[in-house]
């Protein structure tokens, strides 16, 4: 069953001062993602990523305005029309900017502030933030305030602060940009065991081909406001075009595989740096290996 | 960094574990007591007693001496003002021109100047104790909206974040060499443009994302949201709102009938 | 090679923020002029409080900094700001102008440049790095990487011998980060000396022909890229993980594939002459 589902979706970004036009960002995008699928969205800056997963909880158009046409779906509801706040259960998002997005005081206030806002029991309020907490491995750091984290732990919490909701979906649009490695490698840790323990359904912006394709089922690479190719990444980061239209590069192991395959005729085909060991490795011992 | 910017000053004392709603009323009992002595004597027993409670709640040093170096500008000034404007009763021991000085108005401008210092010191033991999410659950349990609650506490969470955008912006725009020190003073406040203008788009920005990133999480969902944390009126809570409504209702009585405290220098004068 | 002059340096340069917490604990670097510098380290390891002492931002809490021999005790911001550019991480923090070339102008007019040429740098800048068409537009309401190619073209109007970027490419996509750097190689081609304050190894590798390592407010490792690359303890201790390229010949390593590879390119060859190796060998005792 399809959870989201986008159909000839455009739309345009209301005037930004009075008297200009208005500013289209999509332009007829077509997706459809199932349950328990991770789908990474990847795509040049300004090509509407970020638009795409506003449409999807609703704040595009409910809180930006602007004019949309096309179908969107998610959970089978349209998100134009059901309140963002309503929405917000079934869809969790974590946003690019860690600051903005964590407003209260303490790590437990923060993850305790959507189940609140569903006006649920204390009990259960108790307990799923003990749970999202733990999920992304910050039960120790429960009073601790915003300022005291590092950006990985920040979007750690950004990260329970959505699941305490237990939505069905969850978007991240970029929650790695600006982190240093080992804000990046806590982060994406934690999006592993989402999508391989618990199969929740993500949509995850990514600038980063070598991330995307150690964790994602499938990629979606975005250019000019449409869907330019979608498929697993070992397909579309072979598509050379695509992503030189996109402006995107291709993982730098594929990007071996490519020239090897040029230059000496061989067929590799690999997205990740264990695969691409295996594979020489395996071809460096074939060439030594005609000495016995 | 931020710290200088964050009341709230982590523990788990006695002061800290009290209900943030017998806190909050204290402190407003506290308040209008001080307004009404202008004894000296009166005033350094409250700064002491107060000065004890902040000890017995591991405040640290340094905290208490930032309340003492925040207020120490407005008590320099209404004690200097209250000498020169006012004249004391009794013999003055130093007359020239139309200023004189008797130990009578002495006493009163030590006593305005050390009623700055215990206000600051009540309003902080307050502030430093109680989080800012035990803040709103005062604040709506005696009734303010929580919309108003979370504006307050925000403002409170995002004080240090613009702080550290506004040295940001300085020296952003220092590096372009903007310099903030040369010129007279309309120079020096139209040098100040290019940040402030920063500053307010920044603002801006951040102001939207906030506003996105509060839909979704789900802010007004519901028409009545719940909370995590639930306050609850222990023994102890009774027992310190009985003693401090206990204490202000006594010298109320006091000072209303008998005049206890209402003159600068002795505490039972008429005045 | 003929000596080259030397840009920037520190001397047992020390710095403690608000006078306790200590950021720099001893740097001493030398950094010749037309050097393109990356410099790398965790969060918190003292890569920007470094830096700012280049333009007089930051004050040593002790030691000392030369900017081309000039110390910077005796200088005003504004003063290095003629020889030492800034570009900060994020935009926001600058942009305040109703137009794109009001903008660049701004540092220029600081500058106490004659209008006339305030106007034909700020219009060589916009060309420059292809502003031409937001030239009249706010530059707020651009997008975030446009608003990030305004300030450095706001910083290159000014001419500084040195640009210093931090984090230049964090939200970018490749494209236009690579657009960015590529203007800034030329730039370096020029003669003059760029710093980059980065978390993006890929670019290292590509870009920087010199890597400064830091560390916990120290400097770690300084040498040539290349150099830095292979030094596979040193980027672990700093919890730095080089290219993907850089691994994967350092993983192949004992199959006698040369470590230290810094492009495809680079690598493609290595496991090139790998295979012949082997295939010799292998040949050789039939």
């Amino acid at each position: 069953m399809s959870i989201i589902r986008v159909e000839e979706l455009h739309y345009a970004y209301p005037p930004p001062i009075p008297g200009w036009g208005e500013v289209p960002v999509l332009r007829g995008v077509n997706l459809t993602v199932e349950r328990g699928e991770f789908l990474a969205l990847m795509g040049p800056t300004g090509v509407g990523k970020t638009t795409l997963c506003l449409a999807l909880n609703g704040l595009v158009p409910q809180a930006t305005g602007g004019v949309i046409r096309g179908r969107v779906e998610v959970l089978g509801k349209d998100p134009r029309t059901v309140p963002v706040a309503e929405l917000a259960a079934e869809v969790g998002f974590v946003f690019q900017d860690a600051e903005s997005q964590l407003f209260t005081s303490t790590v437990e206030a923060e993850v305790a502030f959507g189940p609140e806002n569903l006006a649920l029991p204390p009990g259960e309020i108790a307990e799923r933030v003990a749970w999202a907490l733990d999920v992304v491995g910050m039960t120790p750091y429960r009073d601790r305030a915003p300022w005291q984290l590092s950006g990985g732990q920040k979007q750690r919490v950004a990260i329970a602060a959505a699941l305490a909701m237990l939505p069905e979906v969850l978007i991240l649009d970029e929650p790695t940009a600006g982190l240093d490695p080992i804000g990046q490698a806590e982060v994406l840790s934690v999006i592993e065991n989402l999508c391989r323990r618990r199969q929740m359904t993500i949509v995850w912006v990514s600038q980063d081909a070598e991330h995307v394709a150690e964790f994602a089922d499938r990629v979606a690479i975005m250019a000019e406001g449409r869907i330019l190719c979608d498929g697993a990444p070992g397909t579309v980061f072979m598509q050379k075009g695509a992503l030189e239209q996109a402006g995107l590069a291709a993982p730098q192991v594929t990007q071996v595989a490519e020239a090897l395959n040029r230059r000496w005729g061989t067929a590799y085909r690999f997205t990740r740096l264990n695969e691409a060991e295996s594979a020489l490795r395996r071809d460096l011992l074939a060439a030594q290996g005609r000495r016995s | 960094m931020s710290t200088a910017y964050d009341l709230y000053q982590p523990g788990r004392s006695w002061l800290h574990r009290l209900d943030p709603r017998i806190k909050m009323f204290g402190a407003c009992l506290g308040c209008l007591a001080v307004f009404f002595t202008r004894n000296v004597w009166l005033i350094l027993i409250g700064v002491a007693s107060v000065q004890a409670i902040l000890w017995s709640a591991r405040l640290s040093r340094g905290r208490i001496a930032w309340v003492w170096r925040v207020a120490a500008f407005p008590m320099a000034m209404i004690a200097l003002l209250w000498v020169l404007v006012y004249r004391g009763e009794g013999e003055p021991w130093f007359t020239w021109w139309v200023i004189s000085i008797t130990p009578a108005n002495l006493a009163e401008a030590v006593a305005m100047a050390l009623r700055i210092a215990l206000l600051a010191l009540i309003i902080f033991a307050w502030l430093f104790t109680t989080d800012q999410a035990s803040l709103m659950l005062g604040l709506v349990a005696l009734g303010v909206p929580f919309s108003w609650g979370l504006m307050l506490t925000m403002a409170l969470r995002y004080l240090p974040t613009m702080a550290s955008a506004f040295r940001m912006i300085s020296e952003a725009q220092q590096a372009r060499a903007l310099d903030l020190s040369r010129g007279g003073l309309v120079r020096r406040a139209r040098n100040y443009i290019p940040i402030t203008v920063a500053m307010l788009i920044y603002a801006l920005r951040t102001a939207q994302n906030l506003a996105y990133a509060l839909e979704a999480r789900a802010l007004g969902a519901r028409r009545r949201r719940t909370y995590l944390r639930q306050l609850r009126l222990r023994l102890v809570d009774w027992a310190v709102l009985g003693m401090v409504v206990g204490i202000v209702a006594l010298f109320l009585w006091a000072r209303l009938m008998f005049g206890f405290g209402a003159h600068p220098l002795w505490l039972w004068g008429l005045s | 090679m003929a000596a080259r002059r030397i840009a920037l340096r520190t001397e047992a340069l020390h710095y403690h923020y608000n006078g306790e917490i200590p950021a720099l604990n001893g740097v001493d670097v030398a950094i010749a002029e037309g050097t393109f510098l990356a410099i790398i380290g965790q969060n918190g390891s003292g890569k920007t409080t470094l830096v700012k002492h280049f333009n007089g931002l930051l004050r040593p809490t002790s030691g000392h900094v030369w900017v081309f021999e000039r110390d910077t005790s005796t200088a005003t911001v504004g003063e290095l700001a003629r020889t030492v550019g800034y570009v900060f991480q994020n935009p926001d923090h600058q942009i305040f102008c109703a137009t794109t070339r009001e903008e660049i102008a701004f540092g220029l007019r600081n500058l106490g440049l004659a209008p006339s040429e305030v106007a034909e740098r700020t219009q060589e800048a916009l060309e420059a790095f292809g502003l031409g068409p937001y030239a009249e537009l706010p530059p707020a309401v651009l997008s975030f990487g446009l608003r990030r190619v305004i300030c450095t073209a706001a910083v290159y109007a000014m001419r500084p011998q040195v640009f210093v970027l931090d984090e230049p490419t964090a939200g970018l996509d490749r494209r236009s980060a690579r657009d960015l750097l590529d203007r800034m190689a030329h730039l370096n081609a020029q003669g003059h000396t760029i710093l980059l304050v980065t978390h993006d190894m890929q670019w290292v590798a590509e870009y920087s022909s010199e890597t400064l390592v830091m560390h916990e407010g120290r400097v770690l490792a300084y040498g040539e890229t290349r150099q830095i690359m292979a030094e596979a303890e040193a980027l672990a201790r700093a919890q730095i993980a080089p290219p993907q390229v850089t691994q994967l010949a350092q993983r192949l390593r004992d199959l006698g594939v040369r470590p230290g590879c810094l492009t495809v390119g680079d690598f493609c060859t290595a496991y090139g002459e790998a295979l012949e190796r082997a295939r010799r060998s292998g040949a050789g005792d039939l």
